[in-house]
Parts: C-alpha cells; structure tokens; sequence
C-alpha cells in the first residue's frame, strides 16, 4: 500500500520547484514568508493566476501560481526584452507556472504518482486559493522576490484507494 | 546557405525567449505554436533544427515528432526536446523516435545554445555542408 501524499509531504516539493525555477529562469532568489505574516494581508491589488491541472491514476489536482502583476510585468521586461508587449506578462506567468508544475510533477512521479499535466490557464484578479475538498489534501507556500509577495498551492486528492 | 532553426511552443515566452538566444548568430529562425502548425513549417522550410515542446493544444509534440520521422523528406532532422515535463515515460518515448537531446524547463540558455550548435554544425557535416 503507498500512503496518501500528506500537504507536509508537498511543501518541500513546492519550495524545490518555485526556488530552481526563479534560480535558473529569473535568476532571482524568493525568501518564504510565514502564514501569519503581516505582509500577507496587505497582499492586495491585481494578480495574474497560472492553473495547471495534474490528472493521474492516484492523484488529481492542480497547481496554482501567482504573482502581483507588477511582477509579472518586471519578469517580462527580463525575460522579452525590447520584444515584450502589453499582454506579455500573461503568458509569462503561464510559462513560469507550467515549469514550476514540470518540477511538480516530476517529484511525485519519482515517488510513484504519475500524472499527466494540463496546458496553464492565466487569469487576471485578486488573490485567489485553489479549492479543496473535504478528503483532498493543499499545500499553500507564500515567497517574497524583490518586495513582491508570489504565492504557489499544490491541490491533490487521491480518486482511488492507494495501491 | 545559413541553417534554419525551427522553434516549437505554445508559449510565446519561450519561442521570443529562443528568438533573442539566436538572433546575435547567423541563422534563420521560423517558430510554430504547436504540432500541426510546425510541420507545415518544416515540410516548407526544411530545417537544420528543431527545438520541440512536448505538452501542446492542437498536436502534443511526440505525435509531431512521429509524422516527422514518416516523412521521407523531413525524417533526419534533428531535435532537441525543450520541454516542463521530465517523465521517464516521455524521454524513452522520443528517445526511440530519435531526438538528440532533452532539456526540461526552467532551463539554461548557454547550454541550450552550445547543444544547438554542435548539432547544426554534426548536421551540416553530415550533409557535407562544411563551412
């Protein structure tokens, strides 16, 4: 029997993917703030959400990535240069989302959870947090990169008994 | 004659990102967000590379590498795989149909540029297309 993935089994999962991918993409570096931090209250403004669904045989879920827009359009500015447009930062956010749910899902394929990842959904609001049912299991890790607040939840529940 | 790169992605961030990584050298560069759009590319413009993502709508980047490798015309050119997707399955899986290297996202760009060029340049030898 393999045991269900607890969130205390997700975090350091989601702290290895959001940190390589700011290293190694960005090179930046986030520094993670704590649940009861104050900062987290002034977290206000517009945020753009990158969702990725993970479907396999024992885990379903998503990973959800999300950064203030100014971010999203400071990382744009790196990333595309002169060639950056206006509503570049969208797809930025998506792309950095689908590298971090990459990382994801290649640790829990490597501890025997297989999946299959979905194209990134961007969306454009306030903060937002993924739904978790009753029997489903969210790890919430918030970073702050340069003054902004970047939040990266990993929702997972397990459709079939574990075998 | 200047070797034509082919870039594959649905994102525009990655395929501006390999523009900006190839532009300072001399090659032609054409791009394609997905599958079905890249083998039209390809079947036109005969490149001497194609770096491929694999998790695509319309046509994924493995059923593309598989009508590649059918097409007479096309069935030598070498890929790398730029791709978020690290699963052994998917690595055996292009292995078998041929691709010469792998890269999983986020990824290093000095090093995708070094790959790129040593297989251009095999490429090019293997055409007898010394320079």
């Amino acid at each position: 029997m393999k045991p269900k993935l607890s969130s205390g089994d997700l975090t350091p999962i989601a702290t290895r993917a959001i940190t390589e991918v700011l290293a190694v993409q960005l090179k930046r570096v986030a520094e993670p703030v704590a649940p009861g931090d104050e900062r987290l209250k002034e977290a206000t403004g517009h945020h753009l959400h990158a969702t990725v669904t993970l479907t396999g045989e024992r885990i379903v879920g998503a990973v959800l990535f999300q950064v203030p827009v100014e971010f999203a359009t400071k990382v744009a500015e790196q990333l595309l240069g002169s060639d950056a447009e206006t509503d570049d930062s969208k797809d930025v956010t998506g792309e950095l989302g689908n590298m971090i749910s990459g990382l994801v899902k290649g640790e829990l394929s490597s501890a025997g959870y297989h999946g299959t990842l979905g194209t990134p959904t961007v969306t454009l609001g306030s903060r937002i947090s993924l739904h978790a049912p009753a029997d489903s299991e969210l790890c919430t890790t918030e970073w702050s990169c340069e003054g902004h607040l970047l939040s990266l939840q990993i929702q997972l529940s397990h459709p079939h008994p574990a075998a | 004659m200047i070797p034509k790169i082919l870039t594959v992605d649905d994102s525009k961030t990655i395929r501006i990102i390999l523009a900006r990584l190839f532009r300072p050298f001399a090659c032609e560069l054409h791009e394609a967000g997905n599958g079905e759009e890249a083998l039209a590319v390809a079947g036109r413009e005969k490149p001497n590379l194609i770096i491929l993502d694999y998790n695509m709508p319309v046509m994924d980047g493995v059923t593309m590498l598989r009508l590649l490798r059918e097409d007479e015309d096309l069935k030598k050119t070498p890929v790398i795989m730029l791709t978020a997707d690290s699963s052994s399955e998917i690595i055996s899986t292009v292995a078998r149909l041929g691709v010469r290297d792998y890269i999983t996202k986020p990824f290093n760009q000095d090093q995708l540029l070094a790959k790129a060029s040593r297989l251009i340049i095999l490429e090019r030898r293997r055409e007898g297309k010394t320079e």
